[in-house]
């Protein structure tokens, strides 16, 4: 059984506080509904836990909240790698594109799981495998999109830089 | 785990569609060429077991814990200190 949860206020809240990147604007509007992500393999680790709710709390923008329907006291802090790194590649595998049905890349949304740290400065994104989402289908996977990326990418310089923007 | 002893450019077939061949041998290194559908993702085990334990680490069971407090002020201190503010 699929849960519902309510986005209307913290997408407004959002909304207002937001400086306004695309991404951010993709996001609230994508989320304007009350959104099930589906991984139908689960991510590594945690196979068992198929669906998602992507949760906007502007008092840790641009973080967002990605937590498990499925598994309680399952939940990650994402972020959308091309903030940090306006260079990140992406290059979809075949199993991705067919796994998630992707028909346009334009419908794809990246977020990468973030380990935060005790001292936040050290906070790192799991840049070897992001989360891909097809936004069409709202199917999402974990994916190794090359093993010379990095497992825990530094991104707080990359923060307090997009701040000053 | 099945254990299969090949030689040198002999091959495994998993599933009518995977074909593994040992390539090469040298010193404690052994090639291994795999031939799979597209639909297939092969990765070295120790990048899978990476993820897996990143993953866990990743956990934040909650938005309100400690962890996720101080995540906050530094992100406040961030936009108060370079005077982007709350107000647009």
């Amino acid at each position: 059984m699929k849960v519902k949860r309510k986005f209307d206020t913290l997408k407004e809240e959002w909304k207002n506080r937001q400086a306004g990147t695309p991404y951010q604007k993709k996001i609230t509007e994508l989320l304007s509904e009350e959104t099930i992500f589906t991984f139908p393999e689960g991510i590594p680790a945690f196979e068992d836990g198929k669906d998602y709710i992507i949760v906007l709390n502007p008092k840790i923008k641009p973080f967002v909240y990605l937590k498990s329907m499925d598994i309680e006291g399952l939940g990650f802090v994402c972020i959308d790698p091309f903030i940090v790194s306006p260079d990140f590649n992406l290059n979809l595998p075949a199993k991705t594109v067919s796994l998630l049905d992707i028909k346009d890349p334009n419908s794809v949304m990246v977020l990468t799981l973030v380990t935060v740290e005790k001292n936040p400065k050290e906070t790192t994104a799991n840049f070897l495998a992001p989360i891909i989402i097809n936004i069409e289908n709202n199917k999402a996977q974990q994916v190794i999109i090359d093993e010379k990326n990095a497992v825990r990418y530094r991104i707080w310089e990359a923060l307090e830089k997009l701040e000053s923007n | 785990m099945l254990i299969l002893t090949r030689k040198l450019d002999e091959s495994i077939m998993i599933d009518n569609k995977i074909e593994v061949k040992i390539l090469k041998v040298q010193g404690g290194q052994v090639h291994i060429g795999v031939d799979a559908p597209r639909s297939v993702s092969i990765h070295r085990y120790e990048i899978y077991e990476q993820i897996k334990s990143e993953n866990l680490k990743a956990v934040q069971k909650t938005t309100h814990s400690d962890v996720m407090k101080n995540l906050e002020t530094s992100l406040a201190d961030i936009s108060s200190i370079l005077g982007g503010g709350s107000d647009e």
